[in-house]
Order: C-alpha cells, then sequence, then structure tokens
C-alpha cells in the first residue's frame, strides 16, 4: 500500500480574537423598512428569521466552502453579511434590498453588490400587513439574485474573498505543503482555485502573502482536507523568489514564535461535481 | 500525477513516513482494503491509473478476506475505473487498451449486478460502449437508466447520451439532450460546450440567440453576453438578434452598477470593435452610446428601426430589447437613491419618449414617481403636461388593440399620474382627472378577470384604491370615497388577501372617518376590517 501520511509537524495558530468560528458566515435579514416594521409588528422578526435561513441556503450552493449560518454561532463567526429591506420615498416607496457586511470587528461596504429592487413604482400592491407574502417576494426575488452569475461574481469578489476560511493550517515540510482545514469534497474546491495565508511578519514589522495553488484533496491526515502548494509569496510589496518561498516566507511559521495568520480565498471555483467526474466518466459510483 | 503530489517527491513521502509513524499500528484487512480504494480513487481522480493499479493490485488479499460486500464492490467500480482509464490511454498500443477495455466492461458489469442503480458505473460503461458503433444502443439504454436516477450527475448522463447521439449523426436529438444537460446543470462546463458545439455545427444564428436568451432567463448574464459577443465575433453576417440578445441580457437585473461602468468592461471594449462594421456596427455604436450617457430617441435609429407605432411590441425585437434595456438602465441609477435620481429621470424620460406617440407607461410611472417621491410638484406637473396626450395615444392604441392588460396599464399610469398632481377630475374633459381614469382602470381589471384564468388575473392594487378614495375625499364624495375602499377590502378578503384589506380600512383613516359617514356604512367598515384582522 502506498504511505499516505504525511502531516508531521502540525502548527496551530491563535487568530485574531474577534474569529472564533473561521469558515462560518452568520448571515441575517432585517426589515428596516418603516412600512413594513408598521405592518407586520410582531411578525417582523419571524419574517427575517424564515429569510435568513433561505438566503443561507441559497449561498451555501454556489460557495459550499463557507458554513453559512442563519443564527449566532456559539463562537463568535468570521464574518456577518446582512441583507436589509429599506424603504426610499415617501409616496410610493422603492423597496429595496441592500447590503452589509462585517469581518472580524470590522464593517465594510461592498460597492460591486447592487440593491435588489423588491417594489418598485409599477408594483404598487406591496404586502405590508402580510408577513407570508413578503417573505415569499423577498425569498423569491433572493433566489433569482444569488443564481445570476453576475451577482455571484460580485459576492464571489466583495465578500467570500473577505472571509477567514482558517486561522491555523498543517504543514507537511518535507513535501513543502501546506493543509488547511477544509473538507474538500464539501468545499467543491476545483484546482485552479487559488487561496492565500497571510500573516505579519514581527521585526522587521512587514505583511507576508503566501499564494497557495493548486488546491488538491489530501490524502494522509487530517483526511478529506484541502492541501495546496506554496506558489509564491510577497513580503510587503516585494516579491519573494519562486524557490525561495517556503524557506523564506512559510519558515515563518515553522518557529517558536508563531505569529497569527489567516487563509482566505483569492479565486474560488466550484466544481459542480466535487472531482467526481472526470472527462465525462465518474470517479465514484 | 496529481497536483498535490507535485510538490514533493515521492522519496520525501516514504522518508516521511519513516520520520513521522514511530509506532506502527496493526491495521485490520478491512482497513488495509479500504486505504487502498480510497487511494485509487484519489490516483484515478487525476487520471492516474497506475498508482491506482498498484493500490489496487497491492491489496488482492486483503479482497479474498473481506466480508464486506460494500467494499468488495469499491473496490470492483475502481479496479473497473483503472482498467477504463488505461483504455484510454494514447501511449499504450492497441492490444493493450483492448484488453483493458475488456476487462473493464467485466467488471462494470460485475459491479452492477451487485449494485443495479449505481449512476456512476451505468454512465461509465456506457462510455466503454460507445467506442464501439455496434454496442452504441446498450450504451444509450445504460445512460437512459443513469438519467432517471435523477441524481446530482444528471447532467454528466444527459451530455454523455448527447454526445453519442452527435457521433451516430442524429445532430437534432443530440442537442436536444445536450440543451437538457445544460438545463440540468447550469454549472455543467462540459455539457455547456457541447450544447454550443452542436448549435455551432446547426448553423442557425436564430437557434443560437434563443439559447443565449435562455442563458439569460436561467441568471447566467455574464454567460449570455460573452458567448453572443463571441458568436458575434465568429461571423460576418446574420448578427443582428445576436446583438439583440445581448441587448437583452444587459437588460436582466443581475447586470448591475452604473450604466458607464459596462463600456470600460471587457464585454464594452468588445462590441467597442464591432462599431466599424456594417451590420450590426450603428447598433453597438448607439448601445455604448446609451450606456455612457442617454441621449434624445433620435440618436438611436438602429434599435428603433423595427419600431411600429400602434403595434404590439415583439419580443425579440430591437425595439422591445432596448426598451427594456432603458427601462433597467433607469432602475440601476434608482437603486443608488436619490443621487440617482437625475441618471434614472434621464433613461425613464427615453424609455417613455422612445414608444413616441404612445408614451411607455412603465417608464413614465418610474419618472412620476421619482418626482413625486422628490416632492418636485411643479416637474411632475410638466411632465404630466408634456406626456398626457401621448398617454392618451397609447391608451387609444391599446383600445384600437383590444389588449385590456395594457388598456389597464395607461389608465392606472394615468390615474396615478393626476392623483400625485391632486387633478383628481376635470369638468371640461372627464378622463383628465383621477377619479375617472382609476375607475376606469379598476374597470378594466374587473372586465377581463371575468374570463382571465386563475394566475394571469390583474389586481387592482391598495394604492391605487386609496388614491381614488382620496380624489372623492377631496371633491367632498365622501360616501363614495367611504365606499371603494369598503368594496375592495370585501374583495380583497373574497379572495384571501387580507393585508390588502387592511392597507385600504387603515387604522387612522378609519378613526378620521368623516362625520357625514352614515351608521350602516360605518358598521359595514367595521365589519370588514375585523375581518381582515382575522386569521389568514
Amino acid at each position: 500500500m502506498k504511505v499516505r501520511i504525511a502531516a508531521c509537524s502540525a502548527l496551530l495558530l491563535a487568530a485574531p480574537g474577534v474569529i472564533a468560528a473561521p469558515g462560518q458566515v452568520q448571515v441575517a435579514f432585517k426589515i428596516e423598512s418603516e412600512k413594513f416594521v408598521s405592518g407586520l409588528q410582531a411578525q417582523v422578526t419571524d419574517v427575517e428569521k424564515t429569510v435568513a435561513g433561505h438566503l443561507a441556503a441559497q449561498l451555501q450552493a454556489p460557495f459550499p466552502l463557507i458554513e453559512w449560518l442563519n443564527a449566532t454561532p456559539a463562537d463568535a463567526p468570521a464574518a456577518v453579511l446582512t441583507a436589509r429591506l429599506v424603504q426610499e420615498g415617501a409616496s410610493v416607496p422603492l423597496i429595496q434590498i441592500v447590503w452589509s457586511a462585517r469581518v472580524g470587528d470590522k464593517d465594510f461596504t461592498m460597492p460591486e453588490i447592487d440593491p435588489i429592487k423588491l417594489y418598485g413604482p409599477n408594483k404598487l400592491i406591496r404586502p405590508y400587513r402580510d408577513a407570508d407574502r413578503l417573505a415569499t417576494d423577498v425569498q423569491n426575488a433572493l433566489t433569482a439574485w444569488i443564481r445570476t452569475d453576475t451577482v455571484e461574481r460580485s459576492v464571489h469578489d466583495q465578500f467570500v474573498t473577505q472571509v477567514p476560511l482558517a486561522v491555523s493550517v498543517e504543514f507537511d515540510t518535507p513535501r513543502q505543503a501546506i493543509v488547511i482545514p477544509l473538507l474538500w469534497e464539501r468545499a467543491k474546491v476545483r484546482d485552479d482555485s487559488v487561496f492565500l495565508l497571510e500573516f505579519t511578519r514581527p521585526a522587521p514589522t512587514e505583511r507576508v502573502v503566501v499564494r497557495l495553488t493548486p488546491p488538491a484533496p489530501r490524502l494522509g491526515d487530517p483526511p478529506g482536507a484541502t492541501e495546496c502548494a506554496a506558489d509564491a509569496c510577497t513580503e510587503g510589496v516585494v516579491s519573494v523568489a519562486k524557490d525561495a518561498v517556503w524557506s523564506k516566507c512559510v519558515q515563518l511559521l515553522l518557529g517558536a514564535e508563531r505569529p497569527p495568520l489567516i487563509v482566505t480565498v483569492r479565486e474560488y471555483k466550484q466544481d459542480p461535481h466535487a472531482g467526481g467526474v472526470r472527462n465525462g466518466t465518474t470517479v465514484s459510483p | 500525477m496529481s497536483a498535490a503530489r507535485r510538490v514533493g517527491s515521492r522519496a520525501c513521502v516514504a522518508a516521511l513516513l519513516l520520520a513521522c509513524v514511530s509506532t506502527p499500528v496493526a491495521l485490520a484487512d478491512d482497513k488495509e482494503l479500504a486505504q487502498a480504494i480510497s487511494g485509487a480513487r484519489a490516483d484515478l481522480a487525476t487520471g492516474d491509473w497506475r498508482d491506482a493499479r498498484k493500490e489496487l493490485d497491492g491489496a488482492t488479499d486483503h479482497l479474498k478476506q473481506t466480508s464486506d460486500p460494500a467494499l468488495y464492490g469499491d473496490y470492483l467500480f475502481y479496479s473497473a475505473l483503472a482498467y477504463q482509464q488505461c483504455s484510454e490511454d494514447a501511449k499504450l498500443d492497441g492490444a493493450a487498451r483492448g484488453t483493458a477495455r475488456e476487462r473493464a466492461i467485466r467488471q462494470y458489469e460485475s459491479f452492477l449486478k451487485r449494485r443495479r442503480d449505481s449512476g456512476g458505473a451505468l454512465n461509465n460503461l456506457a462510455q466503454l460502449y460507445a467506442q464501439d458503433p455496434q454496442q452504441r444502443p446498450q450504451a444509450i439504454k445504460l445512460l437512459d437508466r443513469a438519467v432517471q436516477l435523477e441524481d446530482d450527475r444528471v447532467s454528466v448522463y444527459a451530455a454523455n447520451r448527447a454526445r453519442i447521439l452527435a457521433e451516430s449523426g442524429q445532430d437534432k436529438q443530440a442537442l436536444d439532450w445536450a440543451l437538457g444537460a445544460v438545463k440540468s446543470n447550469r454549472d455543467d462546463a462540459a455539457a455547456q460546450t457541447l450544447a454550443l458545439e452542436l448549435l455551432r455545427k446547426q448553423g442557425n444564428v436564430s437557434a443560437l440567440a434563443n439559447y443565449v436568451r435562455e442563458l439569460t432567463s436561467a441568471g447566467q448574464v455574464k454567460q449570455a453576453v460573452d458567448i453572443a459577443l463571441t458568436e458575434i465575433e465568429a461571423r460576418s453576417s446574420g448578427r443582428e438578434s445576436l446583438l439583440v440578445a445581448v441587448a437583452e441580457a444587459l437588460a436582466h437585473r443581475g447586470y448591475g452598477g452604473a450604466p458607464q461602468r459596462f463600456v470600460k468592461s471587457d464585454a464594452g471594449q468588445r462590441l467597442r470593435k464591432q462599431e466599424g462594421t456594417t451590420d450590426i456596427g450603428p447598433g453597438a455604436r448607439e448601445l455604448l452610446a446609451l450606456h455612457e450617457k442617454p441621449a434624445a430617441v433620435g440618436n438611436y435609429k438602429w434599435w428603433r428601426a423595427d419600431f411600429r407605432e400602434y403595434e404590439e411590441p415583439r419580443p425579440g425585437t430591437r425595439s422591445m430589447a432596448f426598451l427594456a434595456l432603458a427601462r433597467a438602465l433607469g432602475d440601476r441609477c434608482r437603486a443608488a437613491g436619490e443621487s440617482g435620481y437625475p441618471c434614472a429621470e434621464a433613461y425613464y424620460t427615453l424609455g417613455v419618449d422612445f414608444t413616441g406617440n404612445s408614451a411607455d407607461p412603465t417608464a413614465f410611472l418610474a419618472l412620476a414617481e421619482i418626482l413625486a417621491n422628490s416632492g418636485r410638484g411643479a416637474e411632475l406637473a410638466r411632465i404630466s403636461d408634456k406626456y398626457e396626450k401621448a398617454l392618451f395615444r397609447g391608451k387609444g392604441g391599446a383600445y384600437d388593440s383590444r389588449n385590456k392588460p395594457k388598456i389597464y396599464e395607461f389608465h392606472l399610469a394615468l390615474g396615478m399620474m393626476y392623483g400625485y398632481i391632486g387633478k383628481w377630475e376635470d369638468k371640461d374633459f372627464a378622463p383628465g382627472g383621477a377619479i375617472w381614469q382609476l375607475n376606469r382602470a379598476k374597470q378594466t381589471a374587473d372586465e377581463y378577470n371575468a374570463t382571465a384564468p386563475e394566475g394571469s388575473r390583474i389586481v387592482f392594487p391598495p394604492q391605487a384604491v386609496t388614491v381614488l378614495s382620496d380624489g372623492y375625499l377631496e371633491t367632498g364624495a365622501v360616501d363614495n370615497s367611504v365606499q371603494i375602499r369598503v368594496e375592495a377590502a370585501e374583495k380583497y378578503i373574497q379572495k384571501g388577501e387580507k393585508a390588502q384589506a387592511q392597507e385600504v380600512l387603515d387604522p387612522k383613516w378609519r378613526k378620521e372617518l368623516p362625520e357625514t359617514v352614515k351608521q350602516p356604512m360605518r358598521a359595514r367598515v367595521e365589519a370588514a376590517a375585523t375581518a381582515a384582522e382575522g386569521p389568514r
């Protein structure tokens, strides 16, 4: 039997305190439109919960590398994505869904993610008092929204790439491989996806970014994880020579004084069959 | 060799094992077998059939001893797959490949006796059969069985079936299956490629444009634009329908962002290269100019060429695509809030003007709503004055064509417009007031609904009911003002639309009912309000 166990030196690093649950994103839906708040009253919370659950499920399909949650997890999530139902205008207000996000303890804007128009001037029937109808309308709009390739791309570029997926990795030093605790099959990672490992090098302080690609399924321990090569590295603005990436960049994480690190995805490409199909032939029964 | 394993040599792995595994653990036979299968699977996922073969051959003793049928089955499957990949290895001679193919077939058949409903085995065996033209019918049967399983690889089975049909010269059926594969999994790139290949082979540009439209409908707007542009670039004639399909995709709500951004995008730049062509050059130029800044309607001659006054706009025409795009660009500006109002107004105005003598009611209502929301009564009055006749003409056209939903739209737009500016009635010209127009809208909706199928019926919206009620109140027709709300509420309740009933029977309005309202009417209002509050 071929030997595949290779994880010899494991390194567990503390993440910045605010990210206790890397890879988990809490999804929220907030009704802020005055018309709906006053019309729905006590039912506001129910609609918010229902829609948040739906949105989390919708986001899971295109981005399975993240665990999209519709409730606050026990540990602080890596990020929070909030859809807000707002109104604008007085006589026949425009009702739309706008977005806001938070990673760790930092709020950030996503200018490329456009609001979703829910009720415009040509949709005069607005269910101000009908919780079920509103929930259905919002869910339908969100479903169509996330299934649009341009939207998917914007969510990827503006949000998904910001989410810390891991705050620890394992190093397979002899093979110069880095193992991300991301379940390969669940995450449906295609082998041209790119991950980034970032940390701050002490003395002299410099931001180090290691480009991790190509990803592949981890064959040894931990089983089912995602394994990458350290493909490139920059220290501040300086690119490190390709053959020195491991010795100059990754090596900094193998010493006694290990700086906290964060793994994010730079370019996520989904394999719709999770590696299960090759040239029309399936690789599992 | 897999990408992962390129990161280190096998020597390194071996050395690592010696260094790391200080206490060898005695593994049960089944565990060894499972590990061999797992290793082979990983090898086969990257096409490394040689290593997979070694893994599997090295575990034959464990296989003989296992009593686990699932494990035995898995071994058979992966062994068959290793032979299959071997049979497809172009570096081997024909005889070796033929032998491997036979072995793969035998093992898949054996596996399928154990697991009849294995989509993977059915699919892979079909692939092997399909290599022999005589065995293609068998391959098709296997793929049909696989498709019927409806598992998450159904697009793979359908695309493979399409490929076999195409290889047998049955292009039309092949295309149907390929399109079905795309429909079942929009992310299946192989199915997409096959469908496009077959469409191109067919040489029917309209079919290609329809394919682009289907992608747009499914939300793949970026891909739709990309494919349409690729096809435009590959052809020198017959490209009009493709450019129209581009405009339709650009009008999709998923194509967000400021309109100007499109000009600088890759797609915009590709379109720019078509500006000099004689067939669609003017269309490309006008499309880019529209995104840069909306201009007067006379600047869009190419797109307006197929517009026919007083004719129903037909899907797939230049004018219909362009009008939808102008409205969509207005919506995109509008989504930015008040800062986007000037930009939105310009696009909506273009939309209203685009239909010439008949004024597009949808764009008009959007424009009026912005002006009403921003409290610009004078401008609202100005545009009402400017477009009033055009809206009336459009309404006349809708009456001529007896298109009741369109007639309703025009009455509603006119009624809401008059309502926004507080012009409730016109003593000299009855249709020139909100009350008359909204009553006609309501009447038209009732007439249409009498014969319209469920689901396509027009719902007279609560906003229109309240505007009409306000109009009656302002003109002293207090009883009518109350009655219109109660009747509407009772209808909503009857249809189970209690929330809408609650909206027209707003508590504040009920509290402030004029004293002149008689007791029976008050009782009717309260009864309706109680029914509206009841359980749904």
